[in-house]
């Protein structure tokens, strides 16, 4: 098989943080000169100390590897940005508006340019607590399932990827079932008493975010 | 000493009697460098609407490489159920950047009047070939494992064939005619003659296996698509929304890349 069945339908986590270095671009403080370099991904440059410069994130932990550069951690990676959001995540039912790929640009810049950042440690455990609370509206999302369309606005590519074989697979099954559940707007709208026992409570998480 | 800098001074720009590569001339996949357009048709038109897309227009300024687009195609090719149209130009662009590149580091790695700014550069171009030959492949085979699993309906239907590239085809009816082959021979021969078949059709329910256009997809809007009618439902899909459908129901949308697959 050209591909193995575990990978088949969703991308590993590595091949996430592989799509994450490439399409994402940091600032760097390199501390060696150079003049611009052209690279399939575009023109990147010029080098020159203590100019920073905008590179691919891939590009960037390369250089962190070979001691080149510092990495200017992005706005929202900084212990202030990430307290505001964990309040925003716990006050609120929708998820905090974090870049969509958060969780691995994050993991990248903290494995390998954790000195850059001003209290790595810090913002590792508030980037934990973020996940866990987001990973409780994930769960509490669910219910709110239907077999037509599901909202998930805000949720980020790792959280997908989470979600995904599990929420693929309900969906199918629900379709199969032939629409034993219907959205809760739909269900209200229309009288049906049999299909209140579905209803789900109002008062829980509503993950459709509108 | 003084060589050095002569040196260091043919590396900064292409010196025409430099018969060396340069790794940097123009910027690649850009075969024109795209100028925002300001049409004033276009702005009073779209005047009309609420919706005045300021990304776009930046993003129109910064065309995409094609090694971008070709990951999003990867990504869009593990996501489907079924097989998507065959990124050939895209495939076949990155491939000739990875070659000229490749070209260039090695004609460089070989010339001892190659500078140290120079061996650093080809590393860094060396990284980023493995990783755009990385795409390639990841691309390929994520198609190689469908085109194999539904190689009996590709034979049988020439619809779907234009989705796929001309060696993509023939491959998967030679992957067929051999596992057809191996089941006709190991098995098949030994059955009675009702019982042969490979392509049955029983109570509505079909041997041959078909991509399920009805599987739900994560999709993530790419820019402001407006409303989009869902059975049920119908659904306001505004840049950056991620949402959970049916593959069927948005297909028309992937195709043309109003949404991407995550």
């Amino acid at each position: 098989m050209a591909l193995a069945a575990h990978i088949k339908h969703s991308l590993t986590p590595s091949e996430l943080h592989f799509i994450a270095t490439s399409e994402y671009a940091v600032e760097i403080v390199p501390n060696f000169s150079m003049g611009q370099i052209r690279l399939l991904s575009g023109i990147w440059g010029p080098f020159r100390p203590p100019a920073k410069a905008k590179v691919p994130l891939w590009l960037a932990l390369d250089l962190k590897r070979r001691k080149r550069c510092a990495v200017v951690p992005p706005e929202w990676l900084t212990v202030d940005h990430l307290q505001e959001k964990l309040k925003d995540e716990t006050s609120d039912g929708q998820y905090a508006d974090l870049p969509f790929r958060y969780l691995e640009i994050s993991k990248a810049i903290i494995e390998v340019a954790g000195d850059d950042l001003d209290n790595a440690a810090v913002i590792r455990s508030l980037l934990m607590d973020i996940r866990q609370a987001r990973q409780t509206k994930s769960r509490e999302g669910v219910l709110k399932m239907n077999d037509t369309g599901m909202a998930m606005t805000g949720i980020s590519q790792l959280e997908i990827n989470e979600l995904r074989p599990f929420f693929v697979q309900s969906f199918g099954v629900m379709r199969k079932l032939g629409g034993a559940h219907v959205p809760a707007n739909a269900a209200q709208s229309s009288q049906s008493q049999s299909q209140s026992q579905f209803t789900l409570d109002e008062d829980g998480w509503d993950m459709s975010g509108i | 000493m003084s060589r050095r800098n002569e040196m260091l001074a043919s590396m900064d720009v292409d010196d025409e009697e430099d018969e060396m590569p340069s790794i940097r001339p123009s910027t690649y996949g850009i075969t024109e460098r795209q100028k925002p357009t300001y049409d004033m048709n276009a702005i009073s038109s779209s005047s009309t609407k609420p919706m005045l897309d300021i990304d776009e227009l930046m993003e129109a300024e910064t065309p995409e490489c094609a090694l971008t687009q070709l990951i999003r195609a990867w990504v869009a090719e593990r996501g489907a159920p079924v097989l998507l149209e065959w990124q050939g130009e895209m495939v076949d662009e990155v491939m000739s950047q990875v070659e000229e590149q490749t070209k260039i580091v090695d004609s460089l790695k070989s010339d001892d009047r190659s500078t140290d700014e120079e061996h650093f550069q080809l590393i860094l171009v060396q990284t980023e070939v493995e990783r755009a030959k990385y795409v390639i492949t990841s691309y390929v085979r994520a198609r190689l494992s469908k085109i194999e699993e539904f190689a009996q309906y590709i034979t049988l239907n020439p619809a779907s064939h234009r989705n796929l590239s001309g060696i993509e085809l023939s491959h998967a009816r030679k992957y067929w005619r051999l596992v057809e082959t191996h089941y006709q021979t190991s098995i098949l021969q030994g059955l009675p003659t009702a019982m042969r078949g490979l392509d049955d059709n029983h109570n509505g329910k079909s041997m041959i296996a078909e991509p399920d256009q009805d599987t739900a997809v994560f999709i993530r809007a790419r820019r402001n698509v407006g409303e989009v009618q869902l059975p049920q439902q119908s659904i306001q899909l505004e840049k950056n929304d991620n949402y959970l459908v049916r593959y069927r129901d948005v297909a028309y949308l992937i195709a043309s890349g109003a949404v991407e697959i995550v």
